[in-house]
């Protein structure tokens, strides 16, 4: 009750300056006192703290006659000033009334006040629509000084608006933080003061004190903006749950949330949110105008900058994607320890410079593994490095939790990095990118949780995993070992050999993908030496889906693909790409079509190829293909080479009518007539 | 009790202000905090939703009617009529009518959607937010946000200088 004393003792000094002829009811802010702004806080916070705290005023046992004649004469005020027309106003001074009517008719028997006042759904909103029902009752000269005369509908309404306030102002904080200065408020509160003053009722402190308390309460809610959906807006994006404010941070960018805490002061660190802290230098710094030394300063400074403001709070990721400058070194460690700290899951340190000439690797920034504590350790989940060297100390034991282990361009150790892998045993999603092992990988150790194995360009002499439940396989460079025997639920691969035959690819192949559905094949070899007529025995026997990307050579002998094809005879689609590394002799009119003996696929649905220049080997190619495919309901033959060779341009001599015709010609009558033919 | 008609079995929803509403099953596991009601053995009698008012709920129920089919059944009987591709198109069409709604019920939506965990809807309702936050000046996330500018403008000033990147 401290504060309402002190508030008791400045009321006199705030009537006296507000005698009404040095305000005016119209005018605006500029004509009240700033006397009166921290005195009206001050009467608030008072009346708030009151209110949440004594019960008996929501009970209403008080009992003061004396409140009666504030009624009136704030009643009277209203109705005189004429400001009817204003509904927020409107709604304060039926408030007003309310909070009055309910103390004059306090001895009345308690109305139905619980059975109203307890409704939990009831929201201003609800209020509003009394309101001029309730206006209409409150003519001054209905009312006069003894509480006899007080209509009795007043009563529970006003309670129960009373009761709405008090909820209202105890669930939002707002209310409590927010700023003096307003020029609505100034209005009301010199409105009120003037009419008491004039009344001359400066004998009583009491009233007076009741007059400013009720003041900051009007002028608070006034401030706070007319009550509808405007306001809800407001207090419903407080009230979303963290989780979804997060997914809805996460969902920005790192430079859009930041600005949202110019906001206002409720999202001043709302951002921080936001679980994932990902600073790619090419968006946070624009362009580099002022050199690479400057750029690099300017990120360091932004990292750090963000970094101070979020300390202390827990993210899911650190992400930095920027080119590695010398600079960096000590960050790169001070983000390291940060993303320790706050308990990271995922990091991310993409320093690959973006120079399509990549430089030596002697400058990779050094994976600080004595940075990371055993807690961290057990903690990250998905860890992706470019261009840093990756190094585990001797007696370092893998991190058991890891999901995700995407290494492009790092340099390793190949006696470490199996031994590590080894001890990953949560691992699902592995990728090395030219990360030059230059000998074998071998993990032995079982990493059952493994789902997708991708290796490309890694120097190694043989590859062998211990995983039952590989299913995706990607591998690009030598020929070598693969050792995956384990993997039956391996269903998808693409792989590509550099030099090697198309026969001892295969060959290969057919050991270690033995239930692949899906395989993309990339042959590169020169030239690509299809096996003829060799018998197959059936190797491919669950494949379902064939992407094959061949360079056509002089001399590939198209027609011989069957034999190969003959290894996966439950196909259902087939893709066939060509790509021409030179001036062939393309649309020949061929002199004699081959045809080797029935071999059906019965299962074929679809097939396409492209780069089609209806070159004989590809004509007795398709031709085969139709007549053994009686399942077929949709062929595209594409002229255009969807795969260009690199240096190479799109032919844009193909006479492509040609092309049609001849296909046209020697399919006319050997499609089905459910078969759907596109050329393009 | 939960009732069976035709071999759909029907689940009944409650909301706080006392409507009662019967869906299918598989269209109240839609979302995830039912489906787990259900499998733990807690449908038997109706559901109470709490803090969920009926207005919003039957939109809710509306959109999961909408997008049970194409979750539930990607099989033969779906693609059959209509190609997938078409209608994802006819779903994407409605969603975006579906999400023309004032400022208040798509609060109350995304609040829903979020205790349902009913990821679609949340991620249908929070795109707007996002939208908006990402494309707009600061002025006009405000106006979205109905919220004003409480900083002095020499905090303001502090701010955007603390994080001036951001405001590049």
């Amino acid at each position: 009750m401290g504060n309402m004393l002190t508030v008791m003792l400045g009321t006199t000094a705030v009537v006296d300056h507000c005698h009404p002829r040095q305000l005016h009811p119209g005018g605006s802010s500029r004509i009240a006192g700033h006397q009166f702004e921290p005195l009206s806080i001050l009467a608030f916070r008072a009346i708030s703290e009151h209110i949440g705290r004594s019960e008996a005023f929501c009970r209403k046992q008080i009992l003061n006659g004396r409140f009666q004649l504030l009624t009136i004469l704030v009643c009277g005020a209203i109705r005189s000033e004429g400001i009817t027309a204003n509904d927020p106003f409107k709604l304060c001074g039926i408030l007003i009334c309310g909070v009055l009517s309910d103390y004059i008719s306090h001895d009345a028997e308690e109305p139905a006040t619980d059975l109203l006042g307890d409704l939990p759904e009831f929201g201003m909103g609800n209020i509003l629509n009394f309101t001029t029902t309730v206006a209409d009752h409150c003519h001054p000269r209905q009312l006069r000084i003894g509480s006899g005369t007080v209509s009795r509908q007043l009563e529970p309404l006003s309670i129960l608006a009373f009761r709405a306030l008090c909820k209202h102002i105890q669930r939002h904080e707002a209310f409590h933080r927010k700023r003096i200065a307003n020029g609505q408020f100034q209005l009301l509160s010199i409105l009120l003061c003037g009419v008491i003053h004039a009344k001359g009722i400066i004998g009583n402190d009491r009233c007076k004190l009741c007059c400013i308390l009720i003041c900051g309460v009007i002028s608070d809610y006034i401030h706070h903006g007319p009550i509808d959906a405007h306001e809800s807006a407001i207090d419903l994006f407080g009230d979303l749950p963290e989780g979804v404010l997060c997914t809805i941070f996460s969902k920005l960018s790192l430079k859009e949330a930041v600005r949202t805490s110019a906001v206002s002061r409720k999202w001043r660190y709302l951002w921080t949110v936001c679980p994932k802290l990902s600073f790619d230098g090419s968006t946070i710094c624009g362009n580099n105008r002022y050199g690479k030394q400057v750029y690099a300063l300017a990120f360091i400074r932004i990292v750090n900058r963000v970094l101070a403001q979020c300390r202390g709070k827990l993210f899911e990721e650190l992400a930095i994607k920027i080119d590695l400058n010398r600079m960096f070194v000590e960050h790169l460690n001070n983000w390291v320890r940060f993303a320790v700290s706050s308990s990271a899951k995922t990091l991310v340190f993409d320093l690959a410079p973006q120079e399509h000439q990549l430089p030596g690797r002697d400058g990779q920034y050094k994976f600080p593994f004595e940075l990371l504590d055993k807690d961290s350790v057990h903690r990250l989940q998905k860890i992706h490095l470019s261009f840093v060297d990756f190094q585990p100390p001797m007696q370092f034991s893998g991190f058991p939790n890891l999901r995700k282990l995407d290494l492009n361009l790092v340099n390793v150790n190949g006696k470490d990095i199996p031994h590590m892998l080894s001890n990953c045993c949560n691992l699902e999603w592995l990728s090395m990118v030219r990360c030059h092992l230059n000998g074998e990988l071998k993990v032995n150790g079982p990493l059952p949780h493994l789902l997708h194995l991708k290796l490309v360009y890694c120097d190694v002499t043989s590859i062998a995993f211990d995983t039952v439940n590989l299913a995706t396989f990607i591998y690009k460079g030598r020929k070598v070992p693969i050792d995956l025997n384990k993997s039956l639920e391996l269903v998808c691969a693409d792989i590509w050999f550099s030099t090697v035959t198309f026969e001892r690819a295969i060959t290969l192949l057919g050991k270690v993908l033995k239930n692949v559905q899906h395989l993309t094949l990339d042959m590169d070899c020169k030239p690509p030496e299809i096996p003829r007529l060799m018998h197959y025995r059936c190797m491919f026997s669950k494949m379902t889906y064939l992407q094959l990307r061949l360079v056509y050579v002089e001399g590939l002998d198209v027609l011989s693909l069957v034999s190969f094809l003959r290894s996966a005879p439950f196909i259902e689609k087939l893709e066939l790409h060509f790509c021409f590394p030179g001036y062939i002799h393309l649309v020949q009119e061929p002199e004699s079509i081959r045809k080797l003996p029935e071999c059906l696929f019965n299962n074929l649905k679809s097939l396409h190829v492209t780069g089609f220049k209806a070159c004989t080997g590809q004509v007795e190619f398709l031709m085969h293909m139709v007549e053994n495919a009686p399942a077929l309901e949709g062929l595209t033959i594409d002229q255009s080479e969807k795969y260009l060779l690199e240096g190479h341009k799109k032919d844009a001599k193909t006479v492509i009518d040609l092309v049609h015709r001849t296909a046209k010609k020697y399919l006319e009558g050997k499609i089905s007539p459910r078969c759907i033919l596109m050329l393009l | 009790m939960a009732t069976r008609e035709a071999g759909k079995k029907m689940i009944m929803l409650k909301s706080p202000d006392g409507m009662e509403f019967e869906v299918e099953e598989a269209v109240a596991m839609e979302s995830q905090t039912i489906r787990k009601m259900i499998e733990d053995d807690c449908a038997d009698t109706a559901i109470l939703i709490p803090n969920i008012n009926s207005k919003i709920l039957s939109r809710v129920i509306e959109y999961c009617n909408k997008h049970v089919p194409t979750t539930g059944a990607t099989g033969a009987a779906a693609s059959d009529t209509v190609a997938p591709a078409a209608l994802a198109e006819d779903l994407k069409i409605w969603d975006a009518e579906f999400i023309k709604v004032n400022r208040a019920t798509r609060f109350n939506l995304i609040q829903a959607a979020s205790y349902l965990n009913i990821k679609g809807l949340l991620d249908l309702t929070s795109q707007t937010t996002i939208d908006t936050i990402s494309d707009n000046s600061l002025e006009e996330i405000r106006s979205f946000l109905s919220t004003k500018n409480d900083y002095l403008p020499e905090e303001e000033q502090t701010i955007r200088r603390e994080n001036q990147w951001a405001f590049q």
